[in-house]
């Protein structure tokens, strides 16, 4: 056998013998490889033909877009992790982890325990204050004050204090302002010069300490503070003055000065210097004192003002509505002025006070415009010229004998109309009454239901006399700005009484019947009126002249002697 | 290529590529997936051929570098052979010389089917399989001394495979 037919009949069959793929399988196979193969190269080699094949276009559109997402995530997140290791934690811009913060924090914490007084925003705050700029240099620390602001009472100055060197460890040792001189405005000599009281370390920064210090209070207006800087506790030393801090007093506390030219003779109760007469010269009215001025009497000594007044209680301040200053802080003064000085706690303001007066000789009096218009009285509504008749229907009209105004009450007496027939004629009931007050500045106030009393005198021909009292006390009057009082529409223009806060109407019987020297009950002499009132009583009470003391008058004897008398 | 080229090509040349394989793989599997991986890269080939007989030389040589890539491959070396060449070397029939020819050396196995029953030169067969021609003399005078001795039942060693 051949080489060659061994070879033939090994391999001719082996497609028979065998289960080999035949051509269609291996066509099949091979086209759909081919797909594959050609589908995988184009993807990784991305080439020109992508576009023609939509499944590759899809597949890197779709890796694109992941790849995009991914890469966009990644700055993203990195963004956020730089964030939280790069940048400070914040707080207020600062970081709170770091040691510095913590350090700085118990610095500052430490320097609040300089003073316990704590200076409060409002006073912190810029408004009203004058700036200042200057420095005062020491070895190792430099102080620069910024601005203060002062009100005469009150003095707060804001300034640094930086150091060169080393920061000592106890922070209440810090310069601090002090006073050197200070200046009054009614010229008095300081005994004490008032130091600063409150300090307080506003914030921190690097080596310099910004500081808040305060005088408070000043218990007497100030119109300068000479002001230094006090480092003795540091180094020993103490600049010099460094400026003049002068006072920006507010309106209600500015004092109103007003020009007198008025002599005063000094009464008994001035003794020994009774019958001294001095010239009044000027009055200063302050939030707290009141200032007379005088001449120089060289005769008198320079104590001689002083020592004439102070003491006496002789002087008088009334304020617009009604009220008496008490002046118990004391008095000061000297050869030209006396100063008599309010307490701490009765601070007024100048403007509010109406009149004042020097053992009772009136200095000042304040001038109320009026309402000429509506303060008018009109005779004609009465019977004659100068009685004053109320109509009470249906009870009649009655006559108004007396009327008292002060700041605690308003007194009214009433009387029949008909003197002829005293038993007769109207009587008056407070619910038959309506008061009201005109002021000049033409504001009007109504009484009629102010609480009130009532009383009656009954003579011994019958007569009866009312009295009505309105309780003002609640709601105090000035009788100086009372232009006019109406009664049941009467307009009844009041004078002054002589006093400084009474008003009062007479009827036209009083002077005659004074003038007649008859007996009159309950009278009070008119030079005593001012007296009295001040005491907040009754000014006045007058009895018709038809009203003499006769034999019909009824004497009766006080309840114990008639007991006596008849055990 | 289109797809009737290539089913005329499979159908001419399948038989030649499968048992050019079978010779150097000595697998049935392996060879049969080797011609289906020859007539792929036919298909995807973009050259051009002058002849029938030069796609056959194309694909034979074709045949010669995948079947060798096998058996270089990682996973053919550490894998247990199948029993198909088993099967072809142990066959029913008595005048099947198929086992006979799988028992020469896989060198000369080679050289002797390309020779003998493909018809291929010396020279031809050197140029395709990349060896000088005395060394395709050489297989082919040593396939044919195992081969004799094989037919006359002697036994061959292993080196000689």
């Amino acid at each position: 056998m051949k080489y060659k037919d061994i070879f033939e009949q090994a391999f001719s069959d082996i497609y028979t013998r065998f289960p080999l793929s035949d051509t269609g399988t291996i066509c099949e196979n091979v086209t759909k490889r081919s797909s594959q193969l050609h589908t995988r190269k184009n993807i990784c080699r991305f080439s020109s033909d992508i576009k023609d094949n939509p499944t590759v276009q899809k597949h890197n559109k779709s890796f694109y877009k992941t790849v995009s997402v991914i890469a966009v995530m990644s700055l993203v997140l990195g963004a956020f992790v730089g964030i939280y290791y790069f940048s400070p934690h914040k707080n207020g811009g600062i970081d709170i982890t770091s040691p510095g913060y913590a350090q700085k924090q118990a610095e500052i914490e430490e320097s609040k325990k300089l003073d316990e007084h704590q200076i409060t925003d409002e006073e912190r705050s810029e408004s009203g204050t004058t700036e200042v700029g200057l420095t005062a240099e020491f070895d190792n620390i430099n102080v620069k004050v910024s601005w203060y602001k002062f009100d005469g009472t009150d003095l707060i100055i804001k300034y640094s204090v930086t150091f060169y060197s080393e920061i000592p460890d106890d922070l209440s040792t810090l310069p601090r302002p002090t006073g050197n001189t200070i200046s009054y405005p009614d010229n008095r000599e300081a005994e004490q010069i008032p130091s600063f009281e409150k300090h307080d370390i506003a914030y921190r920064d690097g080596n310099t300490f910004y500081m808040y210090s305060k005088i408070s209070p000043v218990t007497k207006p100030l119109e300068t503070y000479d002001v230094a800087i006090d480092n003795r506790r540091i180094d020993g030393e103490s600049s010099p003055y460094l400026f003049t801090a002068i006072a920006n007093i507010p309106e209600n506390k500015q004092p109103i000065e007003t020009a007198l030219d008025k002599y005063i003779t000094l009464p008994e109760k001035a003794a020994p210097f009774e019958g001294i007469t001095m010239h009044l010269t000027k009055l200063t009215l302050k939030s707290d004192h009141v200032i007379f001025w005088f001449d120089e009497i060289a005769d008198n000594g320079n104590t001689t003002i002083i020592t004439a007044l102070a003491g006496e209680q002789c002087e008088q301040v009334i304020m617009n509505d009604g009220r008496q200053l008490v002046f118990d802080g004391g008095y000061s003064g000297s050869n030209t002025y006396y100063s008599c000085n309010l307490t701490e706690s009765n601070t007024i303001d100048p403007r509010d006070v109406s009149e004042v007066y020097l053992f009772g000789e009136p200095v000042y009096l304040k001038s109320i415009p009026k309402n000429d218009a509506s303060a008018k009285y009109d005779e004609s509504n009465g019977n004659s010229d100068d009685i004053i008749y109320i109509d009470t229907t249906p009870y009649g009209k009655v006559r108004l004998d007396t009327l008292s105004l002060s700041p605690y009450m308003l007194e009214l007496t009433f009387t029949p109309a008909d003197n002829d027939d005293p038993t007769g004629g109207g009587i008056v009931r407070t619910q038959d009454l309506s008061i009201k007050l005109y002021y000049h500045d033409g504001s009007i106030s109504s009484i009629s239901d102010m609480p009130h009393s009532f009383g009656e005198e009954i003579f011994a021909d019958g007569r009866r006399k009312r009295t009505i009292t309105y309780d003002l006390s609640d709601n105090r009057v000035a009788p100086q700005y009372v232009g006019y009082i109406t009664i049941n529409g009467v307009p009844i223009e009041i004078s002054e009484a002589g006093s400084y806060d009474t008003k009062e109407y007479r009827g036209s019987s009083a002077e005659a019947v004074a003038e007649s020297g008859a007996p009159f009950p309950s009278a009070i002499d008119a030079q005593n009126i001012g007296s009295s009132v001040y005491e907040g009583g009754l000014v006045g009470t007058v009895i018709d002249k038809s009203i003499t003391p006769s034999e019909n008058w009824i004497s009766l004897p006080p309840e114990n002697e008639e007991s006596i008398a008849n055990p | 290529m289109t797809a009737n080229e290539l089913e005329r090509y499979v159908d001419l040349y399948k038989q030649s590529v499968c048992a050019t394989a079978m010779c150097i793989v000595k697998n049935i599997s392996d060879a049969d997936d080797v011609t289906q991986e020859v007539f792929l890269r036919l298909y995807t080939y973009e050259g051009n051929f002058a002849s029938d007989e030069h796609v056959k030389a194309w694909l034979l040589r074709c045949t010669v570098n995948r079947s060798r890539d096998i058996l270089r491959s990682h996973w053919y070396k550490f894998s247990q052979p199948l029993s198909a060449a088993e099967k072809i070397s142990h066959t029913d029939r008595t005048d099947d010389m198929l086992p006979l020819v799988m028992k020469l050396s896989r060198k000369s196995r080679f050289a002797m089917y390309l020779h003998y029953y493909e018809g291929y030169s010396v020279s031809e067969i050197a140029a395709m399989s990349g060896l000088s021609e005395s060394a395709i003399k050489s297989r082919l005078a040593r396939g044919r001394e195992q081969l004799r001795r094989l037919l006359n039942n002697e036994r061959i060693d292993d080196d000689e495979v």
